[in-house]
């Protein structure tokens, strides 16, 4: 390009118009070259990220700043000069002589060559549509799929600062939201269901049982999220024979790695219940609920309302007696059979529709038949329901509770009782509001608003629902070593993880003081 | 006759560019009507006189290479004259020799005669059946275009081209050319057997009256020579000279390859084979209208270019590979 004069010709602008096009398609190949580099490079590092102590942040700047540095020095030693282009021109052997040896001549001032570099211009002219302007159009699909696998890996790998997806998943869904826990608390007469708000857990370890420490919600991890349905049963509430309507839509799912069957999974943090005496019994037995006091099981449970109140229940489980446990929420409900029903698996899902349907009081017992079992009640089947429909999840109640209403928040527990394998102590109750339910008033409800006007739901204890909302407190969780060895690994580290979450909510919980209006036992 | 110096401006090149195309049509079509078919043959002596090269025409006697140079010193206008080469055929015979002469004055003295080589088209018929030594003897002439006699130097007329002859059948006396004398032609024209149609045009050509001699199409030699100066400054681009170079290289043993074509080559072609070939593109470019040679071009005019400067292997003249075959193999398989 030795003459000025011609930048203005037809050759030299499809070379210049080439030669962008290839710049371009050099920068978006260097890109995919840094990210498949990158990412190739960086897979064992990402998948190794929590071993090798790496934080997420870290590591993601660092592999972005890697693919940056690598693309920007492949783009700068990739430019094409304007004598490069011919030779990448997506056309015929012959047709891309023709154009160098034009571009060779271009600028000399021999007049052969302008005659030459004339008539391939004129060729350039008429084959301008046939002309291509890159020799290959191949797209860095390696680049993508380099990528699509780093963003896999990161995905599907814990790293430092958070637990894998699946994990997180579990944890979101089986950890109590503050709000959502509610401790019902329901009196023997019926007339009165208290449910009251129990943010200290009781549940410490006893030491003559340490493996039934608090309220063994049996089955569903995931109920403990616990949905808090506080719901009068209008017909039971001395009848006792309406174990928990509430709740527990979803028996569900724990954690998908935890499928499982055998063992008590409780997240519930609080077998205790509110309430005057409340102990919780979420063990299997039949017997809860002569008194009528309600429970509701946070933890999963299925629980019916396996309380009593006062001293209305006489819990098989001595653990279960904490005191200040009342209002007792058993994990599972009275001799439900049913209960537990759900796989381990199965509880997180429960727990996360028990999140769904946990708003206090929003969910009406359907006369209070609630109890036992409907056995096409979702609940039971693991299905998710709407609080609506979370009522009278329990079935072949074989000891029906009286003169209580089941408040049975958080997840259904069904989870088979003894099915899971995975047993929690928790103490802690989460705290829950006080929801005082004047039996004549009571009737199932929709809506929260609706109950609160028909003063069904104190709204005192609605504020100070929400105010203690937030308070929750888990006591730290033990797990048995044996049944946590038996878990495939996989598994394994989902339950690891899911109580260092709990363990960390409880140590972060410690210091919070209980909301006004929320009874402590 | 004035000849006009090529101007340098463009449309002053493309102008002659146009009037050599279509002189250079001219003559070959004049030539066509005498010479029945070979129509690569007559192409090819026509192009050789243009870029200044000397032609080796292969083929069984009686196929007419007597009356195509006879006949192209008529359609251009130059001298032509045939030596029929024999074994007694002394360098002298070609060349010249010093002979005495008598002077006016009663004095002698030795003047050069000059020998047939003195010609602008010189046909040197069955040129295997001379000695080497004479065969060496046009060597000077054809490369230096010059003989020298006596220790002086005698410059042959121009242009000046040999059409050399040889008979493919017979090999008994015949002294088959030295590889540096077969490396001076330019190109290799294979002379064909007439078919049938052409064999019948022949005898109504040749048996009735005979034909009037053409006139000269080329005002002059010089014409000639600007032509041939301005093939000479056709352009070639460096992807076409790196075809070309490649494509020699791969006709030499050490590039062949377990399989490949040039096994069956025992010597190579020389750098005049590249030369030749891209001489030989630039008028092919020309005649095609174009002002640069491509690839092409070059493919097309490789096999004339060749074919006489691969030394096959005695494994291939045995299984009877053609030097055609060799080239044609690697112009196929170089890009």
């Amino acid at each position: 390009m030795s003459d000025p004069s011609k930048a203005n010709s037809t050759l030299y602008r499809f070379l210049d118009a080439s030669r962008r096009r290839m710049e371009l398609w050099n920068a978006l190949s260097a890109a995919g070259i840094a990210i498949t580099a990158v990412a190739v490079l960086t897979c064992p590092l990402v998948a190794r990220r929590a071993s090798l102590g790496l934080r997420d942040s870290v590591l993601a700047i660092g592999i972005t700043l890697a693919a940056v540095s690598v693309f920007a020095v492949l783009a700068m030693r990739r430019g094409v000069h304007l004598q490069q282009v011919p030779d990448r021109l997506d056309t015929g052997i012959d047709d891309r002589d023709r154009v160098a040896t034009a571009t060779e001549f271009m600028g000399d001032a021999d007049p052969f060559k302008k005659l030459a570099v004339h008539q391939t211009e004129r060729w350039i002219d008429q084959e301008q549509e046939r002309l291509s302007h890159l020799k290959g159009r191949r797209w860095p699909y390696i680049g993508m799929a380099s990528l699509l696998l780093l963003v896999l890996i990161w995905l599907l790998t814990p790293g430092l600062g958070r637990s894998s997806p699946r994990t997180d998943k579990s944890l979101a869904s089986a950890v109590p939201p503050p709000s959502a826990v509610t401790q019902p608390s329901a009196t023997s007469n019926g007339s009165q269901t208290n449910t009251s708000q129990s943010p200290i857990s009781t549940n410490q370890r006893s030491s003559a049982n340490k493996a039934n420490v608090g309220t063994r919600a049996q089955g569903n991890s995931g109920a403990s999220s616990g949905s808090t349905n506080t719901r009068t049963s209008p017909a039971g509430q001395s009848s006792g024979t309406k174990p928990g309507p509430a709740a527990n839509s979803a028996s569900g799912s724990l954690g998908s790695s935890a499928s499982g069957r055998g063992g008590t999974v409780s997240s519930t943090p609080g077998s205790l219940s509110s309430g005057s005496s409340g102990s919780v019994q979420s063990s299997p037995s039949k017997n809860n609920g002569n008194a009528g006091a309600i429970s509701a099981s946070p933890g999963g449970g299925g629980g019916t309302g396996s309380l009593a109140q006062g001293t209305g229940i006489q819990p098989q489980n001595p653990v279960a007696h904490q005191p200040g446990s009342s209002g007792s929420a058993a994990g599972s409900g009275p001799g439900a059979k049913s209960r537990g029903n759900a796989n381990a698996s199965s509880g997180v899902n429960a727990s996360s529709v028990a999140l769904n349907a946990g708003n206090v009081g929003s969910a009406p017992n359907p006369g209070g038949s609630a109890s036992s079992g409907d056995p096409s009640n979702s609940a039971l089947k693991g299905e998710k329901t709407t609080p609506s429909q979370a009522v009278g999840t329990l079935q072949e109640d074989d000891t029906p509770a009286q003169g209580m209403q089941t408040l049975v928040p958080g997840g259904s527990g069904h989870g088979q009782a003894g099915e899971s394998n995975l047993r929690i102590r928790t103490g802690a109750v989460p705290s829950a509001p006080v929801v005082a339910v004047d039996a004549a008033k009571a009737r199932p409800s929709n809506t929260l608003k609706e109950r609160e006007s028909t003063g069904e739901i104190d709204d005192s204890a609605t504020g100070a629902r929400a105010a203690a909302s937030p308070d929750i407190h888990f006591d730290p969780i033990e797990i048995e070593t044996s049944e946590l060895e038996a878990l495939p690994p996989r598994r394994r580290q989902v339950v690891i993880e899911y109580f260092r979450s709990m363990n960390r909510h409880s140590a972060s919980a410690s210091t919070t003081q209980p909301a006004e209006g929320v009874s402590h036992p | 006759m004035t000849v006009t110096p090529l101007s340098l401006d463009e449309r002053a090149i493309e102008t002659q560019l146009n009037d050599f195309r279509e002189a250079f049509g001219k003559m070959q079509a004049r030539l066509q009507e005498v010479i029945v078919g070979q129509d690569a043959v007559v192409r090819g002596v026509l192009s050789a006189v243009f870029l200044q090269g000397h032609v080796l025409l292969e083929g069984v006697p009686g196929l007419g290479k007597t009356l195509l140079v006879s006949t192209l010193g008529d359609v251009l206008g130059l001298l032509a004259s045939r030596v029929q080469f024999t074994p007694d055929l002394m360098p002298a015979d070609i060349i010249g020799t010093r002979v005495i002469k008598q002077e006016a004055a009663g004095g002698i003295r030795f003047e050069f005669e000059k020998g047939p080589v003195f010609t602008q088209v010189l046909l040197a018929d069955e040129i295997n059946r001379a000695t080497p030594k004479t065969q060496s003897a046009l060597l000077e002439a054809m490369q230096e275009r010059r003989v020298t006699v006596a220790g002086v130097t005698h410059p042959l007329p121009e242009p000046f081209i040999v059409l050399a002859t040889q008979n493919p059948l017979e090999s008994e006396g015949t002294y088959p050319l030295p590889d540096a004398q077969m490396d001076r032609f330019l190109f290799k024209l294979l002379v064909r057997f007439p078919t049938q149609l052409e064999l019948v045009e022949i005898m109504k050509r040749t048996t009735g009256v005979p034909p009037s001699k053409p006139r000269p199409l080329v005002d002059s030699p010089e014409r000639i020579l600007v032509w041939s100066r301005l093939l000479r400054r056709v352009p070639v681009g460096t992807p076409i000279l790196d075809y070309a170079a490649r494509l020699l290289l791969a006709t030499h043993p050490a590039q062949k390859e377990e399989s490949g074509p040039a096994k069956h080559v025992r010597c190579g072609a020389s750098p005049r084979g590249m030369q030749a070939m891209i001489l030989a593109a630039k008028l092919r470019a020309v005649l095609a209208g174009r002002f640069s040679v491509a690839r092409d071009d070059v493919k097309d005019v490789a096999k004339q270019c060749l074919r006489h400067r691969l030394l096959l292997t005695f494994e291939a003249e045995a299984d009877g590979v053609k030097a055609d075959e060799v080239i044609e193999a690697l112009v196929q398989r170089i890009n």
